[in-house]
């Protein structure tokens, strides 16, 4: 069977999941769909970025489902939420960046200059979110330390914003390489949202910046 | 700390991505295992740091009506306070109810709590039966923002209501007491002074001289004086609720609460005549007495329903209410009439000596009522018959009688939905 149409009804019989535990209050439903789907996807064979996908579902739709959880949102959840989705954004960034180290040139796609240029912005935006206060690096370091490194930490996220900038300019500039195209314009928002102080927006742009470079390598 | 199925899940399903991806060398399937893993790591995290806050989190429970009726709506509102200076992502709250109160849903809130900020529950409640019904421990389940971890606590934070007893239908008389207050006590005078004290309706069975015409011929009520130095029937109500009689019948309709609606009737009944009334009940292993009620019967109401716990009874043999008289020194022979609200099946249970020895301390004045009820059904048809000729025969004598009054004692369920 084609493996659009197994992800399809996949995701089908997930939202029918969702709906059941929005309305009963089931907790296991959906957790028990969607570990279903990913053994049965891992036995048919099907494409790993689908299985990704619906293994994705399973913070996702917690987190749909608290937003709209209508006590939680009075009590002042939403903030907290705004605040955690920042982290996951990051969270998300450092996977990418990891993941490329991990995989490294030996993916078959990194081979030209271009190509390593995006695999170095890459994992230097994954820096940048690293270095971000919220995932609390420098502060567990400076507390090992006993010493203050905030403006360290300062510091460096500018400087890799800089350097990522620059690399991505370079990588659609001089060869006409449009790859890192896409994933420019969430960059220099997010870069225009640090300096605006919003943080959370920031990192959420990063991380779709980097998704869509991921997306679009040559 | 313990981890939810969606925790498993979570887990399970990120390792099984990351060998797959790593397997099928997927750039996307390993960043998206690798994500997941630390979002995973991430709640942990979160949880860890925030269940060490629970000290910090106060419970303030009220209800909207300290004093309600049987079958009423009563709201119950939680006030939920975070006093320290972190916040608490995701808080359930779970509130526990006492027996004999029902919700349409199941009262589980999830709240977050912001640093120094409070959060309000609010639900409503039924209560079903007549009596004080206490709310104390809720559980509080704290957990990290998706819902991995949790670890719960039970607090306690406590608040009752006193619902009172619906009132029977009391227009059907209750022909035997009419007999006995009208005719035989109210009738009697103690001075001869006569002085006007007062009015009150007409009861049969009064005098029919100290009938005001004058206010009939206005009003169109029949309305008799009262004087001084006239006499005033002395009553004694003994209410006796047993545990075991809440769980005869279905709720809102068991033995109990045919009984203590009975006994409001014939409380509301005694007040209208003009009696004087004291009133004991026992609802644990002693009865509670009550001087005077008839001055203000809402508040004798609220008296006998807020010492009766919904579940609970008497445990002392019925005898106990002679033993009571003894114990405080009061004298039986005060009274003109002793009414003890009770019902067959306890008299069956408990034998004939508990019986035997309040008709000899309240020598030929006591008189027995019964809620009308389908015992028939309980203990057989035949077998009531005889048990109610057994009653009747034994306290022919020594006692002034025993009747079960048709009063509406039974609630219609579905229109009170």
């Amino acid at each position: 069977m084609n493996d659009l149409l197994i992800f399809i009804t996949m995701l089908t019989v997930i939202s029918i999941g969702i709906i059941t535990e929005k309305y009963t209050g089931a907790t296991e439903i959906t957790p028990a769909i969607i570990l279903g789907s990913v053994f049965a996807g891992i036995y048919l064979g099907l494409n790993p970025v689908y299985i990704a996908l619906i293994a994705a579902l399973i913070p996702g739709y917690k987190y749909v489902l608290l937003m709209t959880n209508k006590p939680y949102r009075a009590s002042g959840g939403l903030k907290i939420l705004w605040g955690s989705l920042s982290r996951y954004s990051a969270y998300i960034m450092l996977a990418i960046g990891l993941s490329l180290v991990l995989a490294g040139k030996r993916l078959e796609y990194i081979g030209a200059w271009e190509s390593e240029m995006l695999y170095i912005l890459i994992v230097f935006t994954a820096l940048t979110a690293t270095l971000d206060p919220r995932l609390g690096l420098f502060t567990w370091i400076g507390d090992k330390l006993k010493r203050d490194l905030s403006s360290i930490e300062n510091g460096l996220i500018k400087l890799a914003y800089v350097l990522g900038l620059m690399l991505l300019l370079t990588t659609i500039w001089p060869s006409y390489n449009s790859a890192g195209l896409p994933g420019l314009l969430p960059y220099i928002a997010s870069l225009v949202l640090r300096h605006k102080g919003q943080r959370v927006l920031s990192n959420i742009a990063l991380a779709l910046s980097m998704v869509l470079t991921i997306f679009f390598l040559p | 700390m313990k981890i939810t199925f969606s925790g498993y899940t979570h887990l399970v399903v990120a390792l099984l991505l990351l060998l797959y991806s790593l397997y099928s060398r997927s750039l996307i399937g390993l960043s998206i295992a690798l994500a997941l893993i630390l979002v995973f790591y991430y709640e942990y995290h979160v949880f860890f740091q925030t269940k060490n806050y629970i000290r910090n989190i106060i419970v303030e429970r009220s209800v909207d009506k300290k004093i309600c009726g049987e079958l009423d709506k009563v709201k119950m509102i939680l006030r939920i306070k975070n006093q320290g200076d972190k916040p608490i992502p995701r808080l359930i709250v779970l509130d526990t109810l006492p027996k004999f109160t029902s919700t349409r849903k199941k009262p589980v809130f999830t709240i977050a709590l912001p640093p120094r900020c409070e959060a309000v529950a609010e639900y409503f409640f039924r209560v079903e039966a007549p009596g004080t019904h206490g709310f104390g421990e809720l559980y509080m389940s704290i957990t990290d923002p998706l819902g991995y971890f949790f670890e719960q606590y039970s607090y306690t934070a406590n608040a009752y209501t006193v619902a009172l007893p619906r009132t029977a239908r009391t227009r059907v008389s209750v022909k035997s007491l009419q007999k006995i207050i009208g005719a035989y006590i109210a009738g009697k005078s103690l001075s001869g002074l006569y002085d006007l004290a007062g009015y009150r309706e007409y009861q049969p069975g009064d005098d029919p001289r100290k009938i005001l015409w004058k206010e009939y011929a206005k009003t169109g009520k029949l309305v008799v004086r009262l004087d001084y130095g006239e006499s005033r029937a002395k009553t004694l109500l003994l209410v006796d609720i047993r545990n075991y009689l809440w769980y005869i019948g279905r709720s809102p309709n068991t033995l109990a609460h045919a009984q203590l609606r009975l006994a409001r009737g014939i409380l509301e009944y005694l007040a209208k005549t003009g009696s004087h009334i004291d009133m004991a009940v026992c609802c644990d292993v002693s009865p509670k007495l009550r001087i005077g009620v008839e001055k203000d019967v809402l508040e004798a109401i609220y008296d006998m329903s807020s010492l009766i716990k919904p579940g609970e009874g008497c445990q002392s043999p019925l005898s106990v209410y002679a033993e009571q008289a003894q114990y405080l020194g009061i004298d039986p022979m005060r009274y003109d009439l002793v009414v003890l609200v009770t019902n067959p099946l306890t008299l069956l249970l408990e034998g004939p000596d508990p019986l035997d020895k309040l008709l000899r301390v309240y020598a030929g004045k006591l008189f027995l009522i019964f809620p009308d009820y389908d015992y028939g059904s309980l203990i057989g048809r035949d077998e009531y018959k005889a048990l109610l000729s057994r009653i009747a025969a034994r306290i022919a004598g020594p006692g002034l009688g025993l009747e079960i009054p048709e009063i509406g004692v039974r609630i219609n369920v579905e229109r009170h939905r």
